[in-house]
């Protein structure tokens, strides 16, 4: 009985596994250290004694620095990564395969058609702040789409990935000819947006994000529960009273969802939905909640640090964080891949 | 207590129908044993009792309800189900894996209460995996793990288990090691006990209640000296043999003959 | 054998249509004047002769390539949804390209299309490696995922570079999309000669293949090499995809499709099925180049994104048909 903690009281009992909550915590100091070092570094690098006065006071250019540039850049980045982490762990027990993640299954791919198809249609420049909603509904769109393909009296988590695959590519195509036949400049920006970008962040995108963010979990909480369950057989599953095709239905909803307004807010950052996850199974290997919240982290971390080092690295150029997160991710991943597939 | 039953069921994959109003009582407190040829709807049968197909016509009462009306987790409290080929998420302990049979006891509110910690501890016990517990359901055999499936099975704490092939790719030993677990718990716990098995001797070894399908429909059931006769074998399986009895434990005992002559 | 005429004759006719179509239509006798007789002073002679000639050379060749290279991917992975596009190997092929093209813009062609075959061996050996390590358990569906993630890293990073270097962006788009235009002669001659070396290659091999098609042990246990077979499959395929790659760019789906129709016409005997999917792939992709230059003049759809258009929704049809996923995952 050594690896778990209990708290029970009357009327409420829970289990905790104490290596994930031991690896939780770690991660989530690991998660503040990024977050300190992401403020202090910069065009302008603050001591951590400056870095402390900067944040007493807001209105001095350092303050201004600190709490108005980069903080919300850092949690829209944090905020992407996570739900990017986390869409790609529910999606990898939902489909009982650790491969699967947002762009595999064709999401990505959806948010990009969509939101490239309004910058070609309105270019570049006007009527911007409608994309993220253009995003979202690509998202939930295609996700909708390949649900509806691969229901053949039922869904299984095969024909939903391979329809994944399907209408990845058809939408890639699709984004591909708006890029061609529009003008230069908007396929520029649409590149980064492809690539995944949180530059330019600020306090209004960050809250509305949080607040999709929070809706969603508050829809997740209760759904919790049941998605240790998810990665059993159908049979299994439903013998222990699960309802298997709405659960799936659920989560992949839930999923598509969350990655999809984290794409809309943060661009297309493909990756983190994939190795995030993976990178949590490595740090905790029993399966449960506390990989679920790892994932979150982790994912975190991963468009923290990459963003860190797209505004860093080449001075005084800004690049987006989309470039290190694959740099970052790639050569994790292949190892993965490698050792995964046994 | 909880009793299981098909009332003229009908049902199949597709266009193709496998049971075809096919009536049957499964006796409480003993170890039915459905047997038959390759394709003959045995399994079918065994998943429709589970509910995890829905019938085309006719349906399957527990306790006198239609399966299909009741809401599944109370279902899951009633009946539990070991399907052919269990798959267990990767990394996964024993002791986490039988756990998730307490899931239809759980709520969202209370996740881990005395009585889920009493039935893991309990379910451990009596498939002797104790000392197992704390390792990864990967690192088992392949008997050890068939055990690991059964006692998430019992910590469901069901009056009713129903277990699809539990003994393939299993050694004989290990076969023998589940069944008699099975027994054990039929015996002493009282429960009802259905299974498919392919091998007819051991169906006949730890069967109570025999019931051989054949073209999607009960052929005959009963004991098994009822059952396992030279004609029935013959008609069930295509099969001929002779049917001695077992010198030390007085079942029938199958002999096939293939396509030797008879001596 | 008599459907194979057919297909020949299908793909006759429509590389005759591939020279008279365009945002000029040319009569029949117009072309073949053109060809028979090259006058400096026809313009329209020079028209078919510089711009429809080679994209139509290309065209042909690139969707042979492509669709042998499917054939023989399925048949080495013993996976019938295997394919250059969806595994992984063009996408490497493009990477390094793009790659050497941003970093490196004064190197010249052939450099670029050392890339590409470069590219291809590396992403070829990363499916390889995993193809060999999923036989035991994985089961078809794991090694397409990690082909589609192996084909999502390889595109993130393409992307990656076209962010970081954007005066290449337009000459990158061209290999990204898919383009059979405008490559002079000259330059995809060397490509084209690799390319039919690797098409004729598979000929002496395909009885061999027609034994490894059954299973590994079964063609060991006959007296095949097999290791020997494979790694010669991979070399075919890497400089079938690299050459096709560096001809026309990323091309998607004529290699997963192509196999599969020609599966359904033809006899599973290697000798003829791989011919088949040769003869059907150069079909299709120059009848998606006649379509992609035709329908939204004076524009033109990269031929990338007509075979995406055409292949996608195939390949959904082939999976809902097939009705997969009953069995485990």
């Amino acid at each position: 009985m050594a690896e778990r903690d209990l708290t029970r009281t009357p009327g409420f009992s829970r289990q905790w596994c104490r290596e994930g909550s031991g690896r939780v915590g770690l991660a989530l100091l690991v998660v503040v250290s990024v977050v300190l070092v992401s403020l202090s570094l910069g065009k302008v690098v603050l001591t951590p004694a400056a870095l402390w006065a900067a944040w007493g006071a807001p209105s001095t250019p350092a303050g201004m620095i600190v709490t108005e540039l980069r903080l919300p850049r850092i949690v829209l980045a944090a905020l992407v990564g996570g739900a990017l982490g986390l869409s790609g762990w529910l999606l990898q027990q939902v489909m009982r395969n650790p491969l699967a993640s947002p762009d595999i299954i064709g999401v990505t791919s959806g948010a990009s058609a969509a939101a490239v198809g309004y910058m070609a249609l309105l270019g570049a420049g006007s009527g911007m702040q409608w994309l993220p909603v253009a995003a979202v509904a690509g998202a939930i769109a295609t996700a909708l789409g390949i649900y509806r393909l691969a229901w053949q009296g039922g869904v299984t988590p095969i024909r939903l990935v391979l329809m994944g695959i399907g209408a990845s590519a058809t939408l890639g195509a699709l984004t591909m000819l708006a890029l061609v036949l529009s003008p230069l400049t908007t396929t520029l920006s649409a590149y980064v947006w492809l690539t995944g970008s949180v530059y330019g962040a600020h306090w209004g995108t960050v809250r509305t994000l949080a607040g999709c963010c929070a809706l969603l979990l508050m829809v997740l909480v209760p759904l919790m529960r049941h998605v240790p369950l998810a990665p059993l057989n159908d049979a299994l599953a439903t013998g222990l009273g699960v309802r298997v095709q709405r659960l799936r239905a659920m989560v992949l909803a839930l999923a598509a969802t969350l990655a999809g307004v984290a794409i809309a807010w943060g661009g297309a950052f493909a990756f983190v939905g994939l190795v995030a996850p993976h990178l949590a199974r490595l740090v905790c290997r029993r399966p449960g909640l506390s990989q679920g919240v790892l994932a979150v982290l982790i994912g975190s971390t991963l468009v923290m640090l990459a963003d860190l080092l797209g505004r860093t690295l080449f001075l005084p150029l800004d690049l987006p964080a989309g470039i290190f997160v694959a740099a970052i991710g790639a050569p994790f991943f292949l190892g993965l891949l490698l050792r995964e597939v046994r | 207590m909880a009793t299981v039953s098909a009332r003229a069921l009908t049902l199949g994959y597709q266009h193709q129908r496998i049971l075809d109003e096919l009536d049957v009582v499964l006796p409480e407190r003993q170890i039915s044993v459905l047997v038959g040829s390759n394709g003959c709807g045995k399994s079918t049968l065994l998943k429709a009792l589970a509910r995890l197909l829905s019938p085309w016509s006719g349906e399957v009462c527990l306790n006198g309800v239609d399966i299909q009306t009741r809401p599944t987790r109370e279902v899951a409290r009633l009946l539990s189900l070991l399907p052919q080929h269990p798959v267990a998420p990767e990394g996964m302990t024993v002791r986490q894996l039988v756990s998730l049979g307490r899931y239809p006891h759980q709520s969202w509110i209370n996740q881990w209460s005395r009585e889920d910690a009493r039935q893991v501890e309990r379910a451990l016990t009596r498939t002797g995996l104790v000392d197992m517990a704390e390792r990864g359901v990967d690192s088992l055999s392949g008997g050890q793990r068939q055990r690991a499936w059964i006692a998430m099975a019992v910590a469901q704490d069901t009056p009713l288990m129903l277990l699809d092939e539990p003994t393939s790719f299993l050694d004989l030993t290990h076969q023998m090691e589940v069944l008699d677990l099975l027994r054990d718990l039929n015996r002493q716990e009282g429960k009802t006990v259905v299974m498919v098995l392919h091998d007819l001797n051991l169906a006949c070894r730890y069967a109570d209640h025999m019931v051989a399908v054949c073209r999607g429909r009960v052929h005959i059931q009963g004991t098994p000296s009822e059952v396992v006769t030279r004609e029935q074998v013959k008609e069930v399986f295509g099969l001929s043999c002779r049917i001695i009895q077992d010198p030390f434990f007085h079942t029938p005992l199958c002999i096939p003959f293939g396509r030797d002559a008879p001596p | 054998m008599t459907r194979l005429v057919m297909m020949l004759v299908l793909l006759l006719a429509s590389l005759w249509l591939s020279l008279m179509a365009g945002a000029v239509w040319y009569g029949p006798s117009t072309v073949g004047h053109a060809l028979l007789s090259a006058s400096p002073t026809d313009v329209q002679g020079l028209v078919i002769r510089t711009t429809r000639v080679p994209r139509t050379l290309v065209a042909l060749v690139a969707g042979a390539c492509l669709a042998v290279a499917g054939g023989v991917m399925q048949t080495l992975t013993r996976n019938p949804l295997a394919s250059p596009g969806l595994l992984g190997v063009n996408a490497g092929a493009l990477f390094v390209m793009v790659m050497l093209v941003s970093l490196w813009p004064g190197a010249g062609v052939s450099l670029w299309y050392g890339g590409a075959f470069a590219g291809a061996a590396l992403a070829a050996l990363l499916v390889w490696a995993v193809a060999m390590r999923g036989q035991a358990s994985g089961g078809p569906l794991k090694l397409v995922l990690a082909g589609a993630a192996i084909t999502a890293l390889f595109t993130s990073f393409s992307q990656a570079m076209l962010v970081i270097d954007q005066q290449g962006l337009d000459t990158v788009l061209f290999w990204l999309a898919g383009s059979v235009a405008g490559r002079p002669l000259a330059e995809v001659t060397p490509l084209m000669g690799v390319a039919l070396v690797a098409l004729f290659a598979c000929r002496p091999l395909a009885r061999s293949m027609n034994v490894l098609a059954a299973g590994e042990a079964i063609a060991r246990g006959v007296g095949v090499g097999v290791a020997r077979l494979q790694l010669l499959m991979v070399v075919l395929v890497i400089l079938l995809a690299g050459s096709s790659v560096a001809m026309a760019g990323n091309i998607a789906f004529v290699g997963l499709i192509v196999p599969h129709i020609a599966r359904r016409l033809l006899p599973v005997d290697h000798r003829i099925w791989l011919a088949g999917c040769a003869l059907m792939g150069a079909t299709l992709l120059l009848l998606a180049d006649v379509i992609g230059r035709t329908v939204i003049l004076p524009r033109e759809i990269p031929i990338g994104v007509m075979t995406a258009l055409i292949g996608a929704p195939l390949f959904i049809t082939l999976v809902r048909r097939q009705g997969g996923g009953h069995g485990r995952a």
